[in-house]
């Protein structure tokens, strides 16, 4: 017992170490600010990994690594995410038009091949799914523009 | 945006509208509007500017501005109305195309109403008697 003893809780502060009793708090901190500072938790991460290897049992440093992996994962993907509905929302991407005149070519292409294979009635209904899903597309945009058209008119 | 690339953008556009004709119409028309709304969307953007630009020349010059929302409102409908009337001449569909055209000038003419009731009373206080 007492600061020589790495599982009490006086011993893994006297160590620097952490365990199931003592739940390291700077983390689930830096898990919110991470956004902007991502690089320098690494390093602080490691920092606190490197003293528990050469100090505490296997179990508990293998915890400690996987756990800030874990920690890291989380603000990454919030932030690609964010980035995606950054880009998409004010502006629109040209690949819409592509995207709807390649799905045109594709699909008279397959029509053609159907009907060369005797199968009429599967090339109508491929056309019938090919415009219900450009039609889809064409729907979302038409709300985008009313409702931009609405903003910027005060309609 | 600038009007190089809405430019390339009209070419690629007119080319692959005209392989869809031949083959879908219904895919060409829908590729049409596409472009027609993502000019659109982008014109916007910019006419939001020139709007600011008239907003504040309006307040400087002391005009009332419920005038500047009903000339704002018009403006509008008109390039609503035209965009619908255009695509629908488009795809061959005259008659559509007038209707809401007739439907777009019905509902301009309601909203000049105001504008129009103003000048008289304006002029009804100029005249003696």
């Amino acid at each position: 017992m007492g600061k020589g003893d790495k599982k009490t809780k006086r011993g893994k502060i006297v160590i620097g170490s952490s365990g199931v009793r003592r739940a390291r708090k700077k983390k689930r901190a830096f898990t919110a600010v991470v956004a902007k500072t991502e690089p320098k938790p690494k390093k602080e991460i490691e920092e606190i990994v490197a003293p528990e290897v050469k100090t505490a049992p296997k179990k508990t440093s293998k915890k400690a690594v996987e756990h800030p992996e874990s920690v890291e994962e989380k603000p990454k993907t919030a932030k690609t995410r964010k980035k995606i509905a950054e880009t998409e929302v004010p502006y629109l991407n040209v690949d819409i038009l592509f995207r709807i005149a390649g799905i045109g070519i594709l699909i008279s292409v397959l029509c053609i091949v159907l009907k060369q294979a005797q199968k009429q009635e599967q090339a109508e209904m491929l056309t019938l799914a090919g415009v219900v899903v450009v039609l889809i597309i064409v729907v979302q945009l038409m709300n985008q523009l009313f409702t931009v058209v609405r903003s910027v008119f005060n309609i | 945006m600038d009007i190089t690339q809405i430019v390339g953008l009209a070419l690629m556009v007119t080319v692959f509208l005209l392989i869809l004709r031949q083959e879908k119409p219904v895919m060409a028309i829908l590729l049409s509007i596409v472009f027609s709304i993502f000019i659109f969307i982008i014109m916007m953007d910019k006419m939001g500017a020139i709007i600011n630009v008239m907003k504040e020349l309006t307040r400087r010059a002391g005009i009332n501005y419920f005038f500047m929302t009903t000339i704002l409102k018009i403006l509008g409908v008109a390039y609503l109305g035209e965009f619908a009337a255009v695509i629908c001449q488009d795809a061959g569909e005259q008659a559509v195309a007038k209707k809401v055209e007739f439907a777009a000038k019905i509902m301009i003419a309601i909203m000049a109403l105001p504008i129009m009731v103003a000048i008289l009373e304006s002029l009804l206080e100029l005249m003696p008697g």
